[in-house]
C-alpha cells in the first residue's frame, strides 16, 4: 500500500496543438497503456482530466474517432496489474478481446484488465470517464466485462463514480483507503451476478490456473500437453479447447517462454548479455537459430536489437504503476487552455 | 398526534435504510430482546436539518442541512425533522469494529456527497443475488469509517483499541489489559461497567468479528465451525451460547438472514 495522498489534479489537451505534434503528443501519454491509431484522416488527439487519489486514478477523457490497441508487443513491456473502468459518456464504441466482441453504447460500463490484450474502436468522437484501481482487493477474472445501461449494476457503479468525481477535490488523503476499499467492494458486488454463466467462470478459472501452472514450470523440460493433461485430469482435445483463442496449449506455453526470454534480455541491470544458446536450452528450443527466428517472429525485432534499446518496463506494482502512470501525465507538455 | 412512519424499509445484510417521513422520532436500542447488539443510525436530511435531543429533551442538537450525521442509538434519543430524511441503522461493530456503543454524533461535510448516494448504491443493490450485496453492505462499511474516524479522540478510545487487541489473545484478561492502559484493574473495571464490564466486552468484540466474517463473501465457502478455529473461544458451546445471547440468532442463521426479528428502533412519539 502506498503512502496516503491528497488528491492531485493533471489536465492535458492535445487538440489545441498542430496536428502531428498533438497527435505525437497523445500517443505519448498513451503509451503505457494503449497503441492508438487513426481510423480515418482525423488526427488521433483527445483531451485528459485526471486525479490520482491515493492508489486510484479517475480521468474523464475526450478523443477523436481511433482504434487503441493493447497487444503482445505492449504487455511484454510490463503492464499495469490494475482494471480500468471505463464508462462511455458519449459516443460509440466496439469491444474486441479475442473472446468478445461487443458494441458499447452511451451509459455502458466496461471492465478491463490492463494486463490483457484488447482492442476498443471508435467511429465518432467520444467522452470517457476512465478509474483505475489496483486489481489486488477485486478478484481476478473480471476483464472484457460490460455492465449494460439499463442494469442495477452498471446504475450503482456510475453513479458512484459520479459522486467520487464531484467529492474529489474536497476529499482528504487520510480517507483514501477506506474510499478504495468502498469501491473494490461495489465493484466485487457489481461484477459477482454479471459474469457469464457459471461454466464459463469455471472455464476460465481452470484456463488461468493452468497458465499460472505453465509459468511456475516454464523452465521444466519436460512441460508439455501430456504433463499438463496428466496433471489436470484432462484429455488432449478438452485441453487443447481451452485455449483454442490462443492456437493451443503449445502455442501458450512457446509464448510465454519467448516473453520469458524477452524479460531476461530487457533486465539491463548490469549483468551483460545473456548467453543466447543457453537462454534456447532454457527454453526448450533446440538450437539459438530457432529460438532467434521464433523471437523475430513474435516481436518484430531481433533479440540482440531488444538488447541493445533495453526497453525500460513499468514498475510491477500496480499502486506505484498509477502514480508512475499519472506522473508520466504530469511530464508531458501541457496547452494552455 | 402520531407522526407516520414509513415502515418498508429496504434490507441489505444487516443494513436497513427507513425514510422517515417529518415528525418526531425516538431513537432506542432494542427492547423486549435479550440481545446485546447496539445500532447506530446515519442520518441523511437534505432541504431541512433535523434537531436531536436527549430523551427528556434537556440537550438539543441542531443538525444542519446537507450534512450526513452518524448517531449512535446509546441512550434513547429524540429526533425532530422538518422533512423526509433517509435513515440508514446499522450495527455499531460496523463501524469500526467496536462494540462499545459511545455517545457520538459525527458529521463529515467532506464526505457529504458520496454518503447522500447511499439510499441509491442501496436500491440498486437490492437487484443484486445475496453475495452482491454482502460486498456492497462492506462497500458502505468503508465509506462510513471516515465519520468514525473523524471523531476527536476521548479516554474511551484508548481503552477500545487496547480490548481490540486484546480480543485476538486466549489469554488475554484484565490484570494485563489495565497494566497496557496503566490504569488499576478495579479502575479498568468501574470504567467499563457501563457497557457490561470488561469480560462482556472482550467477548462482543470476539463475537463481532466472527458476525462481520459470517458476512463476509470472502469466507462464504467457510464453515462456522472452520471458522471457529480462528476464535480464541475456548469451547464451541461457549461460543454458541454467547453468539445467540448477543445476536438472537444461531450462527448458522444469522449467516443466512442476518437481520433477527427484533423490534423497531425508531419509534414514532406523540408530539
Amino acid at each position: 500500500m502506498t503512502m496516503t495522498k491528497a488528491p492531485a489534479r493533471q489536465k492535458l489537451y492535445t487538440d489545441h496543438l498542430p496536428s502531428r505534434e498533438g497527435e505525437a503528443l497523445w500517443h505519448e501519454l498513451l503509451a503505457p497503456i494503449t497503441t492508438p491509431q487513426r481510423l480515418h484522416r482525423t488526427p488521433t488527439v483527445g483531451r485528459v482530466d485526471a486525479w490520482l487519489y491515493g492508489d486510484m486514478l479517475i480521468s474523464e477523457a475526450r478523443a477523436t474517432p481511433q482504434r487503441t490497441i493493447r497487444n503482445r508487443q505492449q504487455l511484454a513491456a510490463g503492464p499495469l496489474p490494475a482494471y480500468n473502468l471505463l464508462i462511455v459518456l458519449d459516443g460509440q464504441m466496439r469491444y474486441e478481446d479475442g473472446q468478445r466482441d461487443c458494441a458499447l453504447q452511451p451509459g455502458d460500463l466496461l471492465i478491463e484488465d490492463l494486463t490483457e490484450k484488447r482492442t476498443i474502436t471508435t467511429q465518432t468522437h467520444n467522452r470517457t470517464i476512465n478509474l483505475m484501481v489496483p486489481k489486488e482487493g477485486v478478484g481476478e477474472g473480471l476483464h472484457g466485462l460490460i455492465l449494460e445501461r439499463q442494469s442495477a449494476q452498471a446504475r450503482l457503479l456510475s453513479r458512484h463514480v459520479d459522486a467520487l468525481l464531484e467529492s474529489i477535490p474536497t476529499l482528504p488523503a487520510q480517507h483514501c483507503d477506506d474510499i478504495l476499499n468502498a469501491l473494490q467492494r461495489l465493484i466485487a458486488a457489481c461484477a459477482g451476478e454479471c459474469g457469464s454463466e457459471s461454466h464459463r467462470h469455471v472455464q476460465r478459472a481452470l484456463r488461468d490456473d493452468i497458465e499460472r501452472y505453465i509459468e511456475r514450470h516454464l523452465l521444466d523440460s519436460r512441460l508439455g500437453n501430456a504433463t499438463l493433461c496428466r496433471h489436470y485430469r484432462l484429455s488432449r482435445t478438452q485441453l487443447y479447447r481451452l485455449f483454442r483463442q490462443e492456437g493451443g496449449v503449445t502455442e501458450v506455453i512457446r509464448r510465454k517462454r519467448l516473453d520469458w526470454a524477452h524479460d531476461q534480455l530487457c533486465r539491463g541491470d548490469g549483468r551483460g548479455k545473456p548467453d543466447v544458446e543457453a537462454l534456447a536450452l532454457l527454453c526448450g528450443f533446440a538450437s539459438e537459430r530457432a529460438l532467434a527466428t521464433a523471437y523475430q517472429e513474435q516481436y518484430a525485432m531481433t533479440m540482440e536489437d531488444t538488447w541493445h534499446a533495453n526497453a525500460t518496463s513499468l514498475p510491477a506494482d500496480g499502486s506505484q504503476g498509477l502514480t508512475g502512470l499519472f506522473s508520466h501525465l504530469g511530464q508531458l507538455p501541457r496547452t494552455p487552455t | 398526534m402520531i407522526a407516520p412512519f414509513t415502515h418498508t424499509p429496504l434490507r441489505i445484510a444487516d443494513l436497513v435504510l427507513y425514510r422517515l417521513e417529518a415528525g418526531n422520532y425516538r431513537l432506542t436500542a432494542p427492547e423486549g430482546s435479550r440481545s446485546t447488539l447496539r445500532y447506530a443510525s446515519l442520518l441523511l436530511a437534505e432541504s431541512a436539518g433535523c434537531r436531536l435531543s436527549n430523551d427528556d429533551g434537556s440537550v438539543s442538537t441542531w443538525l444542519p442541512t446537507n450534512t450526513p450525521c452518524l448517531t449512535a442509538h446509546h441512550v434513547s434519543q429524540r429526533i425532530a425533522i422538518a422533512e423526509p430524511i433517509w435513515v440508514l441503522r446499522l450495527p455499531t461493530f460496523r463501524l469500526s469494529g467496536c462494540p462499545l456503543s459511545l455517545p457520538m454524533i459525527a458529521m463529515a461535510q467532506e464526505m457529504q456527497v458520496l454518503l447522500f448516494s447511499i439510499p441509491a448504491i442501496l436500491a440498486d443493490a437490492a437487484h443484486l443475488p445475496p453475495v452482491g450485496q454482502r460486498h456492497a453492505a462492506l462497500a458502505i462499511e468503508s465509506l462510513l469509517h471516515p465519520l468514525v474516524h473523524n471523531r476527536p479522540s476521548s479516554d474511551s478510545a484508548e481503552i477500545i483499541s487496547v480490548i481490540m487487541r486484546a480480543e485476538r489473545k486466549t489469554d488475554a484478561d484484565a490484570v494485563s489489559t489495565a497494566k497496557a492502559l496503566g490504569m488499576s484493574r478495579s479502575r479498568l473495571y468501574e470504567t467499563l461497567r457501563p457497557y457490561g464490564g470488561f469480560h462482556t466486552l472482550l467477548n462482543a468484540a470476539r463475537l463481532d468479528r466472527m458476525a462481520r466474517r459470517l458476512l463476509m463473501p470472502e469466507y462464504a465457502e467457510h464453515s462456522v465451525k472452520e471458522l471457529l478455529h480462528d476464535m480464541p473461544f475456548e469451547r464451541a458451546d461457549q461460543f454458541h451460547r454467547l453468539f445467540k445471547q448477543r445476536y438472537a440468532n444461531t450462527a448458522s442463521q444469522w449467516r443466512s438472514d442476518p437481520l433477527p426479528t427484533l423490534p423497531a428502533t425508531i419509534d414514532p412519539m406523540p408530539l
